[in-house]
């Protein structure tokens, strides 16, 4: 049975990393958490204390407007990193999350996160790229269903 | 003065009439028509006819039937104009005017042996249909069959049931996605290009069938590239303005192709530099 | 003694009245070059007194008239703004009618054959371009090849290029070589005014042979030769080539494209009145045939009203037929719908509908019929309303080229 030690250095997030950040990494780990579909992973305007890295399982970013409902923006799934909230000031989460299906993430101190991230710049440098290119990816898919491609101008 | 005349067969302005059998709504603008054909009309999976009904104009629809069923002419159209919409209007014992097949088709001879990658944004499925359906009946000269399929909304997938059906396959990896969603659908929510890094293929030996918006089939064919899937391995459908549909009217000019007879499927490694040139 | 196919032999003005005259007799529609509305247009011919007699064309961008010259040339001119492809590959043509139930009506019956007196090497040229392009691999397009068949040419070498002229850089003139059944040189020298003819075909032998003529001798013949070499070697412009193609590709992205759309009012003239443009429009409509009408007019039945005296009630639309048409007609890729897909155009910017027109005629042309689409016949220069000078516009791209590499 692997241990969370191992599930971490396996994760995407976590490639690349020396053995000596990946140390560095370890040490804000604050073991994981499992979800129930339709359990809320994070809610909007919470307080981004942890960093989420999904193992298992799938979860969609959604926003609840009043009059419009729920609606679902974008699909996370094993292998991703939940947001990048808990990194940026205010540390709030800007939207909510919610479990399709049974999931589970590893979970990171993010206080403790962003100490190791001052305290090594070299260290912080790697884990601030892995979280750019996230919010590189998510942006431009966004940008992408902003286009309303499939929509019909006709 | 009017007199009954034959005209030459070969005659390939001339619209030949066929009757409508069938009729299904797909979508609330999209629309599937079932036609009787005088004769089996065999046509390669890619390739379109120009349908017009009569008096309105001609419009290039793609063919999306079976093609091991050549005893049913069937066309999925999306309602965006005057003589679309002069289609949705046809019913079973309503004659339509048809000209073709025509146009360059998927390379699914070519692809044999290898895996198949099918990636369609919203009705980008219909042109690919029939290369799905080709696939399925020929499975056994395939190896992996992945079908991603991307949508706005659930209730804007094309062929909904039949997709579903095609999920059911063990031996076909079929995900869908769409664009925006309510929370009670519980499938995925991004681009389709999001489905990619999940599905596994051999980059070196796979034939990928890319169909919808042009920024959507250059983004797919971007992401298969970074993945190290060769650009002469993938293969887009363009759409162009077409009057004739043989080459003749040029206006479906791409560059120096004509997407009548050149296309509309393309290699992509020969119309990369095209697609990334604005107004070409 | 009968001239050899082969012969070249002089014949004189009347030589050529009687060729018309041999061409109609034969039913042939005989067009070629005649003077309207100030310009040279093609019309039809019935001797050599319709032709543009004693007249000179005056050609640079944007320029064109016509003044007189000293002598009586039959050929002293170029070209006008009309060429043989408005024949063979008519502004408007009908592909198809027919009824609700898809029934076709018969087309109207084939204009028979053409023959063309006085057609230029740069024109000749454009045909077996034009040919390539409706007869060659794909679809044969139906009205092109009714009215191209057995069409009969008397062509013209050229002895005083025009002033937009660039047929020897694009290797089509200004001697005929291929494409005639006769060609002719106009000689005017010592007092003297005669026709140097050779037959291109056994049509056209044929036809020289029923002339009145006599064998050339060889000063004649060298003299007529010269005379068709100086005017290559007086070209006023050129277009390089070698390479041209590819350039162009590579241009694709130059911002020269939008320095020329600064003056050009994508008015479509250029592709009007070049002899190579073959786009086109489809358009289909319906109208409704009261058939009580036709078939009085057809005199199908007898109308037992008309012979009572009375009138057709034309509110009574129980016999009417709902009949569509096909029509095609010429069109341009500088027109702003040319390239609409998805509810707007592809190319809105006039830079873009310059550059497909440009890049198509000189470039693309080239893999998709396997030769340059430009005669250099400098239509598109003379009728360019700014004078736009595709020679000129070729070499600033060459120049921008050369620097970039």
């Amino acid at each position: 049975m692997p241990s969370l030690e191992d599930a971490l250095a396996s994760h995407p997030f976590a490639r690349g990393f020396s053995p000596a950040q990946l140390r560095t990494l370890t040490t804000c780990l604050d073991g994981e958490t499992t979800w129930v579909p339709d359990a809320f992973l994070v809610s909007a305007d919470g307080v981004a204390d942890h960093c989420y890295l999904l193992v298992e399982g799938a979860a969609v970013i959604s926003a609840d407007s009043p009059g419009r409902g729920r609606r679902s923006i974008q699909t996370i799934h094993a292998g991703d990193l939940l947001g990048w909230s808990w990194l940026f000031p205010p540390h709030r989460w800007a939207f909510d999350a919610v479990a399709l299906t049974p999931t589970r993430a590893i979970v990171l101190d993010a206080a403790k996160l962003r100490g190791a991230i001052d305290d090594d710049p070299a260290f912080g440098l790697e884990v601030v790229r892995r979280v750019g290119a996230t919010v590189a990816d998510r942006l431009n898919a966004t940008r992408l269903q902003l286009l309303d491609l499939y929509g019909n101008r006709g | 003065m009017e007199t009954a005349a034959e005209l030459p067969l070969a005659d390939p302005m001339a619209p030949t009439p066929l009757m409508v059998l069938q009729r299904r709504d797909e979508t609330h603008d999209t629309f599937t028509l079932s036609l009787e054909p005088t004769e089996p009309f065999a046509f390669k999976p890619g390739q379109f006819n120009m349908l017009y009904p009569f008096g309105i104009g001609e419009s290039a629809i793609s063919i999306s039937g079976d093609p091991a069923a050549p005893r049913r002419l069937v066309h999925t159209v999306r309602q965006v104009g005057n003589v679309t919409e002069a289609l949705a209007r046809l019913r079973p014992g309503d004659l339509v005017g048809v000209r073709g097949p025509f146009g360059q088709p998927w390379p699914l001879d070519q692809a044999r042996g290898g895996d198949l990658l099918f990636v369609a944004g919203g009705i980008g499925l219909v042109p690919l249909r029939p290369a799905i359906l080709w696939a399925i009946a020929h499975r056994e000269s395939y190896g992996r069959v992945i079908v991603l399929v991307g949508a706005r909304t659930p209730g804007d997938i094309v062929f909904v049931d039949e997709v579903q059906e095609w999920r059911s396959h063990f031996d076909l990896e079929v995900e869908v996605t769409v664009d925006s969603a309510e929370s009670s659908w519980r499938g995925s929510v991004g681009v389709v290009t999001q489905l990619l890094p999940a599905v596994e293929f051999d980059r070196a030996d796979v034939t990928a069938m890319v169909c919808g918006p042009e920024i959507m089939m250059r983004f797919t064919a971007g992401d298969l590239i970074k993945r190290g899937v060769p650009p002469s391995s993938i293969h887009v459908s363009v759409e162009r303005n077409m009057k004739c549909g043989i080459g003749l009217c040029g206006h479906c000019q791409f560059g120096p192709y004509f997407v009548c007879r050149n296309g509309p499927v393309f290699r992509y490694d020969l119309v990369e530099r095209l697609l990334t040139v604005k107004e070409v | 003694m009968t001239p050899a196919p082969q012969d070249r032999v002089i014949i004189e003005r009347r030589g050529i009245d009687l060729l018309i005259g041999l061409l109609r007799e034969s039913g042939f529609t005989v067009l070629g070059p005649t003077v309207r509305d100030g310009a040279i247009l093609h019309g039809a011919i019935d001797s050599t007194d319709d032709l543009p007699v004693g007249l000179r064309d005056e050609h640079g961008p944007g320029t064109y008239r016509l003044y007189e010259r000293d002598d009586d040339a039959l050929f002293g001119y170029v070209v006008g703004p009309t060429s043989p492809k408005a024949t063979f590959h008519p502004a408007e043509a009908t592909l198809w009618s027919g009824t609700a139930d898809f029934t076709a009506t018969a087309a109207a019956a084939g204009n028979g054959r053409f023959a063309f007196i006085g057609v230029r090497a740069c024109e000749l040229a454009a045909v077996a371009i034009q040919d390539r392009v409706f007869l060659g691999s794909g679809p044969a397009d139906r009205t092109y090849a009714e009215n191209r068949a057995g069409a009969f040419m008397v062509a013209v070498n050229c002895i005083e290029p025009g002033g937009t002229c660039f047929c020897t850089s694009m290797e089509t003139g200004p001697r005929a070589t291929s494409g005639y059944d006769i060609a002719l040189t106009e000689v005017i020298a010592d007092g003297g005014h005669h026709f140097v003819a050779k037959a291109g075909t056994p049509e056209g032998a044929t036809v020289l042979a029923q002339l009145e003529s006599r064998i050339a001798t060889e000063d004649e013949a060298a003299a007529a030769d010269r005379l068709v070499e100086e005017a290559a070697g007086a070209m006023g412009r050129s277009l390089d080539t070698a390479g041209i193609k590819e350039m162009l590709y590579r241009a694709v992205e130059s911002p020269h494209w939008d320095a020329i759309a600064e003056r050009c009012l994508t008015c479509a003239n250029c592709t009007m009145v070049c002899p190579t443009c073959f786009c086109s429009t489809v358009t289909d409509s319906v109208k409704s045939i009261d058939r009580r009408l036709a078939r009085v007019s057809s005199g199908e039945a007898p109308d037992e009203t008309r012979s009572r005296g009375e009138s057709i009630d034309v509110t009574d639309r129980s016999d009417l037929a709902t009949q569509a048409e096909r029509v095609r007609r010429w069109d341009s890729c500088f027109n702003f719908e040319f390239s609409l897909v998805h509810g707007g155009p592809h190319r809105v910017s006039p830079s873009s509908r310059f550059r497909q027109w440009m890049t198509h005629k000189l470039a693309s042309w080239y893999d998709q019929f396997g030769t340059s689409g430009c005669v250099g016949c400098g239509r598109c220069i003379t009728w360019c309303p700014v004078g736009i000078d595709i020679t000129a516009e070729a070499a600033v791209f060459w120049e921008r080229d050369h620097a970039n590499a």
